[in-house]
């Protein structure tokens, strides 16, 4: 058999072929190298494609781990009869969910700063606007010059009684420059126990609500996804108080000189992340969805353990998307990237592959590597050699 | 009429709206696109809904360019004001824009109908859906799809440089 054609491994890297064209494709790949070799390479650029259009995204891309978070009310829609939803939908909670993750956890109800200094508490809550019956604490770092200081709102604790309007808390959050020689503060945010106060879900409209216009559908999705970011965070909170109130969420604020211009923005981000918080409560007369404890479903398989000599620290990169930066005392960076796997949940036998891929480019190596439902990238600038085996250990 | 456009939108809206904003850069105006689209599915009730949805709503964005080609770039530039922005670390926020801008001048360096090719493919069109909303035959599919991710990557990458080297 002469050698496969682009467009015919293309079409098998997309499951595109019949069954007796699959077969003789396959066959061959068992006995060419080469094309075996292009039909890996075919793969890393579906994913890599795959990957880089998701960069373009605001509205979340699809996932295929299945949430065990609250689905949406399904605003809008006539009587259901039971509908598989297309992926696009169906696992858009579980993003919602990534999403409030990622904001709650970096941007949480209290800030504890500083790892080698003297936390004080300090009490300065007057930039509450109503008294929370259980007020958040608020620690800071003392000590430092001129900390620039961002006020982070927050929907604060609401007491069990309260029926749906979430009590809204100030909270200060100073960032504070380090004048520690590493010039390195952890920032640990800490989540006190909120009591989740749902309202009775509401009955649905009156009658069925007769063809509504696509203008209306649009402003009801809008406020649906509020609500999802909201249900989540909630969700999140519960999953959070399950374990402790403590949440392990650690990112490193950058106070180098050099890096002043990157740290910058962060009024901007809190300002953006007041909006959020801003718009969400808005929703909260409408029927709220009822929330249960929910599992992150990308948080457990995150951990695939610490390198030896290598500092981590994840971050949510994108919604359900994570990255672990490993930074080794010499300043060797090595990215971990875990994402959800679009495809080997649903054809195992086809994608699923325990080996590594790896491959190089401009000095820099990357190491690909599967279990079902997720995929694993590790990037360096190290040889492959070096990256493949650090990729063993991890794994 | 047969057309229910509640479960329509229910069913599409996202994606198509995503795939849109992939495409244009800009959410506003592919919200506006979308809207569009589903109000020209209720005048004409499509009996293959998702690749006519796509099709439709590409076919509105070039008519949309062919007046307005510069419209692109200075709405990637102020687009991000509107929206409410979930939380981003600095680093990782510039870090993702830098990508972002990467990828979308890469994209549009692509032909056109590379690029809609590929972009319903990540919408998780298979070939035959592909094809009805493109009007290519399916057999051509895979040739574009090879073709387009290897200049998609190319160009990226060029334009990415050895930036990416860690520190150290």
């Amino acid at each position: 058999m002469s050698h496969v054609d682009d467009g015919t491994l293309h079409a098998l890297v997309d499951d595109e072929l019949d069954d007796t064209e699959r077969a003789s494709i396959e066959a061959h790949l068992a006995t060419c190298g080469d094309c075996a070799k292009r039909f890996a390479e075919a793969t890393a650029m579906a994913r890599q494609v795959a990957s880089l259009l998701g960069a373009l995204d605001e509205v979340p891309a699809p996932v295929r781990i299945q949430p065990a978070a609250p689905r949406v009310a399904d605003v809008g829609t006539a009587p259901t009869v039971a509908r598989v939803t297309p992926i696009g939908r169906r696992f858009v909670t579980l993003r919602r969910v990534a999403l409030a993750a990622s904001v709650l956890l970096v941007a949480g109800v209290s800030y504890q700063v500083g790892q080698r200094r003297p936390a004080v508490t300090d009490g300065s809550s007057e930039a509450a606007p109503t008294s929370a019956t259980a007020p958040p604490q608020t620690t800071l770092a003392s000590g430092a010059a001129a900390p620039v200081e961002t006020i982070v709102t927050r929907a604060g604790p609401v007491a069990p009684d309260a029926r749906v309007e979430p009590r809204r808390t100030a909270v200060r959050v100073a960032a504070v420059p380090v004048a520690s020689d590493r010039g390195d503060a952890i920032v640990t945010a800490r989540v006190p126990t909120p009591v989740v106060a749902m309202a009775p879900r509401a009955e649905p409209l009156t009658a069925p609500p007769p063809a509504p216009s696509v203008a209306e559908l649009t402003q009801q999705k809008a406020a649906a996804e509020r609500q999802a970011v909201q249900a989540s965070e909630a969700s999140l909170d519960r999953a959070v108080q399950a374990t402790g109130g403590q949440v392990a969420q650690r990112r490193t604020v950058t106070a180098d000189a050099q890096d002043q211009q990157r740290a910058a923005p962060s009024s901007d981000v809190a300002r953006a992340y007041q909006r959020a918080r801003e718009v969400a409560p808005s929703a909260a007369s409408a029927n709220v969805v009822a929330a249960e404890p929910a599992s992150l479903g990308f948080a457990s398989p995150v951990a695939p353990g610490a390198l030896a000599g290598y500092r981590a620290t994840d971050e949510v990169l994108k919604p359900a998307v994570v990255r672990r930066r490993y930074v080794a005392a010499d300043g060797t960076t090595l990215l971990l990237t875990i994402a959800p796997s679009s495809t080997d949940v649903a054809k195992p036998t086809a994608k699923a592959s325990p080996e590594f891929t790896v491959s190089t480019v401009n000095g820099r190596s990357t190491v690909r590597w599967q279990v079902p439902g997720l995929s694993y990238e590790l990037q360096g600038a190290l040889s492959p050699d070096s990256l493949v085996k650090l990729a063993t250990l991890l794994r | 009429m047969g057309l229910d456009l509640g479960a329509l939108f229910h069913e599409y809206h996202e994606s198509l709206v995503r795939m849109l904003t992939r495409r244009t850069g800009d959410r506003g105006r592919a919200e506006e696109l979308a809207q569009e689209t589903f109000a020209r599915a209720v005048v004409a009730p499509p009996t293959n809904p998702r690749p006519w949805l796509f099709a439709v709503a590409l076919n509105l964005l070039r008519e949309e360019g062919r007046n307005a080609t510069t419209r692109d770039r200075r709405l990637v530039l102020v687009k991000d004001e509107d929206h409410v922005a979930p939380y981003v670390p600095p680093d990782e926020a510039y870090e993702r824009e830098e990508t972002r801008l990467q990828v979308r001048s890469a994209l549009a360096q692509l032909s056109e109908r590379d690029r809609d090719v590929l972009l319903l493919q990540a919408e998780g069109f298979d070939y035959d859906e592909i094809a009805q909303a493109t009007g290519l035959s399916r057999g051509a599919i895979g040739t574009t799809l090879a073709r387009a991710r290897k200049r998609l990557l190319e160009v990226y990458t060029q334009g990415e440089g050895g930036e990416h080297v860690a520190r150290g």
